[in-house]
């Protein structure tokens, strides 16, 4: 998906604390900062709707904009972070970088799966993704949204490591050969687990199936660390 | 067995306050879908475990479910008709403390309608308002 072009123009800002940007964010405003080339930071603010609106068409928040302030030249700059509101996901800030176009950035390329597995549709296999986006090194004018990863071929078993991804010369990734990006498992058989209150659950925090979990409470159950 | 942690360094512990946003946990981080907490409150082991039955029921084995939460607040409650004091009562069960904006359960390898329908029942097992969310999906 190649890269167009986006312009967007945006108002100096004055006003900089707390208080006033959340009065700027009442007037439907965003705060942001545009930054880099050896320039001073500015502090600017732009159309809340109108970059929902932009953010809204676009797959990755990687972007290469035409920012121009206060109806000026325009400058080429990359959208280095978008902050949102954990709840509403309203945009809270944002942050600009300029770069120069000679000068190669490291930036995330969401990876964009094709295709269903025949480890799916024949072999009744679940997909694991375990990484959705690689890390790439490139000129700012080569920036894209996605890369297209076909992962139709893969059967039961097997998977496919970031090394696996095929990149223009133009693109230098960063992120480390080994690292999986998805994986056919295989299907859950019925008497492996037959109690669902066993089924495989994994968890940010460390949740475990219920049968390592029972194991380990019988073995603690001695231990000062009872909790009863 | 519901969810609590393996050993802890003090037994009983205050509860303090809960206060704010979720500012991490807040969103998709494994599955395709998930619940996320619109409400603040506090989720026991055993609210939790009643949901990942009802996912797991629903999905028929079928796909993955990740649990975000984790309960590593101690709760403890005194016998009943039992004078007060004595000194505090035993470890009744654990809690995790929930913010709004907190993503609960995470579901993946599943359609949409079916993802939906395992995190509403999820759902209606917390004491909590919650609601569906899914990835951006740009073709």
């Amino acid at each position: 998906m190649a890269a167009e072009q986006i312009n967007l123009s945006v108002e100096s800002r004055e006003t900089i604390g707390t208080g006033a940007v959340r009065r700027l964010r009442s007037e439907g405003k965003v705060p942001a900062v545009v930054y880099g080339s050896g320039r001073e930071a500015m502090a600017i603010q732009l159309e809340e709707h109108s970059f929902e609106m932009l953010l809204r068409d676009h797959a990755s928040e990687y972007l290469m904009i035409d920012l121009s302030v206060d109806d000026g030249a325009a400058s080429k700059v990359l959208l280095k972070e978008v902050q949102h509101h954990p709840l509403t996901r309203r945009v809270m800030h944002v942050d600009f970088h300029e770069v120069q176009m000679d000068h190669k950035v490291r930036v995330t390329f969401n990876i964009h799966f094709v295709g269903t597995p025949n480890g799916v549709t024949l072999g009744g296999g679940t997909v694991d993704f375990h990484v959705r986006a690689i890390q790439v090194e490139c000129l700012p004018g080569d920036i894209v949204e996605s890369i297209d990863l076909d992962i139709s071929h893969l059967d039961v078993g097997q998977h496919l490591l970031a090394g696996d991804i095929e990149l223009d010369a133009k693109y230098r990734r960063m992120t480390a050969d080994q690292v999986s990006i998805v994986s056919i498992a295989k299907p859950r058989v019925a008497g492996e687990d037959d109690d669902e209150d066993t089924g495989a659950v994994e968890g940010e925090e460390g949740a475990e199936t219920g049968e390592e979990a029972e194991g380990k409470e019988e073995s603690d159950a001695a231990g000062p660390a009872g909790v009863e | 067995m519901p969810l609590m942690p393996k050993r802890v360094k003090y037994r009983k512990r205050q509860r303090g306050s809960n206060r704010g946003v979720a500012t991490s946990g807040n969103t998709l981080a494994f599955g395709e879908y998930g619940l996320q907490a619109l409400g603040r409150g506090m989720i026991t082991n055993i609210q939790i475990e009643a949901c990942r039955v009802a996912i797991n029921r629903h999905m028929k084995r079928k796909g993955k479910i990740w649990i975000r939460i984790f309960p590593d607040q101690p709760y403890t409650k005194k016998p009943l008709e039992t004078r007060m004091g004595k000194g505090k009562g035993n470890v009744d069960h654990w809690i995790c403390k929930i913010k709004p904006g907190r993503v609960l359960f995470e579901v993946g390898g599943v359609p949409e309608s079916g993802s939906r329908e395992a995190l509403r029942l999820a759902a209606s097992k917390l004491p909590l308002r919650t609601r569906f969310i899914q990835r951006r999906i740009h073709d």
